[in-house]
């Protein structure tokens, strides 16, 4: 008879098993841990130092931050993804408020603190910067409602920063001088991203920083800073291991190309360059000294285009994660396959989302990435046309792939040599690529393709559907299989009611699910919250129109968005959200 | 209730909303689903602007993928303008956003993100076809934005070489203050050129702003224009007169605006290059 494991537990002291559980990588194994028994649940909890919410509103801060006293780093998400689509009403919730206060109450100690997309407002930023006495590294990414007065309440309190890491937030920018608000004394930045300040910066301010800050190893400017303030930059910090160029542009003379051509043959230890890069091609070959060493290129908002966008990025010869525009083209990406060997990331953004596109990028690209790049696992392609046996000769080359993110622009577009849906394609991939953990679906699709990736897609965690399936039985597919599915997003699909509510205990297995423009009623709303109490569902009516209370069952619900929760409904909900 | 023209309506009931029978067969199995697709087309050919219609319209018949599948399989109705329209790329996109604008406008709501997001993105490019399709980002939209408003800079004739300009991401700011200064004021006023959509709105504003500053009488102002003149400076650092170029480019390119008197014709640019010494003085 195997020893119960309260005796295992009682067999070492306390601090033995915090050791022993110091080595459980990820949270879930910790989870499970923590589930076995009493004594290790205490143990656990009390050891844990890094605490990750994936849903602001799954549980509540205060009973979160009394579960684990001894946290030192949080990471906490707010809004549904779709809302960087502008699908989730401004007012939706998110608001950080409640998390900062509960806390500053309950981890004094506090040193990391990061939130995505969540509302932080000013005063979220004074007590943050107020409260925590050791506080190091402060993360914000697709937030809104601070400005860069709650910046300076950061700079000037927090005494050992390291981080300040601000990525694509919606900043206003009413106090310029911000920076001037770190003191003389401050010298433990390591990483500073200001990509996304919309404001001017103080480029004095800022170069006495960087000098004074000699650990500094990533520094992204944001527009403000020109070429030729850019360069002073450079000359004051060759340490930088991660480079944000900013602009890339400004008033040019000979002068200056020299001066940036030398102050980057300075930087022995740059592994990672990006800029919004309204680049003069004649300038490019002053990073030329760089490409070598370079893991990671970002130049998804560089309208850079070939043939000097090519010359650039053949010459990355040990890159790892390559972020562009589809100014790269589809000889750009053969060039890419043959020269970046070490490939294992590939984003292609599209530079006319909009407009006609006349960009030469097709699918023949993806397939000669996927031919010649072997570690490549992690794709995001934005296209206007794709075939079947391009889809699975991508599936066949790269059976590695854990995350497969294809757009193509316009919806419904069928194999464009056959005219056939895209079923047998996508489902060569989930097929093949057995450890896909993310994966988004575009094109014309029918039910055929979901019936695989509930069959096949075991490790999928995240799902991203839109205009596609033939009926009911697709959303069911999908929510009868997929085992490991966390996160489920669906727009303009013909998915009803019945796949919903057949699949309603599902849902308290994921973290969220999210439809829109589908096909569902009020009635089915009502059933499935009446049956699954562990759940908040919540209808999102812009119209703001008469209270649902009073809507017949019939209804159709717009938008949909429903996640498993501990906290029960959630008290701060605008007049577009009805909890059902 | 706005219409969903692409959204499948419940099987057992033809819902009023419902203008397009998206049935899993894709068979048009009713006359009166097709009557309503036809009065839809016409409905959204009715209120599309001229530019837009024709972009998505040269779309339509340039993509031959789409066609032939779709045709067959889907969709029985004919397009009045001759040429293929998938229905879901076109007519009922562009009706359906347009049907977003306007209940946007009807429900005007500062705080909220999306609508300020539409109420722009009508102003400054063409309508995009579906709300948050193709999946990129506020930031990523907003540099194309940029871009496209450069490139039709660039086209409209300016001889410089327009990649100095000071910023990258502005044009779908929620604010956009500038400042604004009044000849003979040593103190300026900021003014946000987000909240304006049109010059008349933008002078009247000013008008305001500026009323206790100017020395005219209340009969007066009615009768006549006073004897000012708006200029602004834009990204190249020019002093450029208000009112030449659209809107959308005025937005993106100016930097500071400035109210001097209207300068008499005969000393026309002795007084212009006078005030322009002054104002540097001052600035």
């Amino acid at each position: 008879m195997p020893p119960h494991p309260e005796w295992t537990a009682a067999m070492f002291p306390d601090e033995v098993w915090e050791h022993v559980f110091s080595f459980l990588p990820s949270d879930a194994d910790r989870n499970v841990a923590a589930a076995s028994c009493h004594a290790w649940l205490r143990i656990e909890r009390r050891s844990r130092r890094r605490v990750f919410v994936g849903n602001c509103y799954a549980v509540a801060p205060a009973v979160a931050v009394a579960r684990f006293p001894e946290a030192r780093a949080v990471e906490v998400k707010g809004k549904p993804h779709f809302a960087d689509f502008d699908l989730v009403p401004g007012d939706w919730g998110g608001g950080a408020d409640e998390w900062v206060a509960a806390m500053a109450e309950g981890w004094p100690q506090l040193e990391e603190l990061r939130f995505k997309r969540m509302v932080v407002s000013d005063d979220c930023l004074e007590v943050i910067a107020r409260s925590f006495r050791n506080f190091r590294v402060l993360g914000l990414a697709f937030c809104e409602g601070f400005s860069t007065a709650g910046l300076a309440a950061v700079a000037a309190n927090c005494r050992n920063l390291r981080v300040l890491d601000l990525q694509e937030n919606v900043i206003e920018d009413n106090c310029s001088h911000w920076l001037s608000h770190f003191p003389e004394s401050f010298t433990s930045l390591v990483h500073l991203n200001i990509a996304c300040l919309p404001g001017e910066v103080n480029v004095p301010v800022l170069e006495r920083l960087v000098s004074r800050c000699t650990n500094l190893k990533t520094l992204k400017l944001n527009h403000a800073v020109p070429l030729e303030k850019l360069v002073i930059l450079l000359r004051k910090a060759p340490q930088l291991v991660d480079l944000g160029t900013g602009r890339f542009s400004g008033e040019h003379h000979l002068d200056l190309y020299s001066k940036l051509e030398s102050a980057f043959t300075g930087y022995k230890s740059l592994k990672s360059l990006s800029g919004t890069w309204e680049a003069v091609p004649a300038y490019l070959p002053a990073v030329y000294s760089v490409c070598e060493g370079l893991t990671s290129l970002n130049l998804s908002y560089a309208t850079t285009q070939n043939p000097e966008l090519i010359k650039l990025v053949s010459r990355c010869k040990s890159l790892q994660r390559l972020w562009v525009m589809d100014f790269i083209e589809d000889d750009g990406l053969a060039a890419v396959a043959s020269s970046c060997k070490l490939l294992q990331e590939l984003r292609v953004f599209p530079s006319d989302p909009y407009g006609p596109q006349p960009v030469s990028l097709t699918e023949r690209g993806l397939v000669a990435i996927s031919a010649g790049c072997p570690m490549l696992h992690s794709v995001l392609y934005f296209c206007n046309q794709m075939t079947n046996a391009a889809l699975i000769a991508i599936a066949l080359n790269r059976p590695n792939l854990t995350r497969f993110r294809l757009c193509i622009i316009e919806p419904q577009t069928p194999d464009y040599l056959t005219l056939q849906p895209l079923d047998a394609g996508f489902s060569a991939i989930v097929e093949s690529c057995k450890d896909l953990r993310r994966l988004s679906v575009s094109g014309l699709l029918t039910d055929r393709v979901f019936k695989s990736i509930g069959a096949y897609a075991d490790r999928l965690e995240m799902l991203s559907v839109a205009f596609a399936g033939d009926s009911d039985a697709g959303l069911h597919y999908i929510l009868s299989g997929c085992k490991s599915l966390r996160k489920l997003e669906i727009r303009d699909c013909p998915f009803g009611d019945k796949p919903l509510l057949a699949n309603a205990a599902k849902l308290e297995t994921m973290r969220s699910l999210w439809m829109s423009s589908c096909s569902l009623t009020l009635g089915a709303c009502k059933l499935l919250a009446r049956k699954m109490p562990r759940l908040n569902v919540e209808i999102i009516d812009e119209r703001r129109g008469a209270s649902w209370d009073s809507r017949p069952d019939d209804c159709p619900v717009e938008k949909l968005y429903v996640y498993r929760t501990v906290a029960g409904p959630r008290s701060d909900t605008p007049s577009c959200v009805w909890t059902v | 209730m706005k219409t969903m023209p692409f959204e499948s309506p419940p099987r057992d009931q033809q819902q009023p909303w419902s203008n397009i029978g998206f049935h899993k067969e894709y068979k048009l199995s009713s006359k009166q689903t097709n009557t309503s697709f036809h009065g839809h087309l016409e409905l959204s050919l009715g209120i599309s602007s001229e530019n837009t219609f024709n972009t998505m319209a040269s779309r339509a018949t340039s993509s031959s993928h789409g066609n032939k599948y779709c045709m067959s399989s889907r969709w029985s109705a004919q397009n009045p303008t001759g040429g293929y329209v998938h229905p879901w790329s076109l007519a009922a996109r562009q009706q359906k956003a347009v049907a977003e604008q306007a209940r946007q406008n009807a429900n005007p709501s500062s705080s909220s993100c999306s609508c300020s997001c539409m109420e722009r993105a009508t102003h400054l490019q063409p309508i995009p076809a579906v709300v948050g399709w193709p999946p990129v980002c506020t930031f990523r939209r907003n540099l194309v934005s940029t871009h496209q408003t450069k490139s039709a800079m660039d086209s409209a004739g300016s001889t410089k070489s327009s990649n100095t300009t000071e910023r990258n991401s502005p044009v779908n700011r929620p604010t956009m203050f500038v400042k604004v200064h009044m000849q003979g004021f040593v103190v300026g006023r900021k003014v946000n050129l987000m909240a304006h959509d049109s010059y008349d709105s933008l002078s009247f504003a000013l008008r305001n702003m500026f009323s206790n500053y100017l020395s005219i009488n209340e009969e007066e102002e009615d009768a006549a224009e006073p004897d000012l003149v708006l200029l602004y400076e834009d990204h190249e650092g020019d002093r450029m007169l208000v009112g030449d170029v659209p809107w959308d480019l005025f937005i993106a390119s100016v930097k500071r605006l400035y109210i001097i008197p209207k300068p008499k014709p005969k000393e026309n640019a002795g007084k212009s290059v006078e005030d322009e010494k002054e104002r540097e003085e001052k600035d």
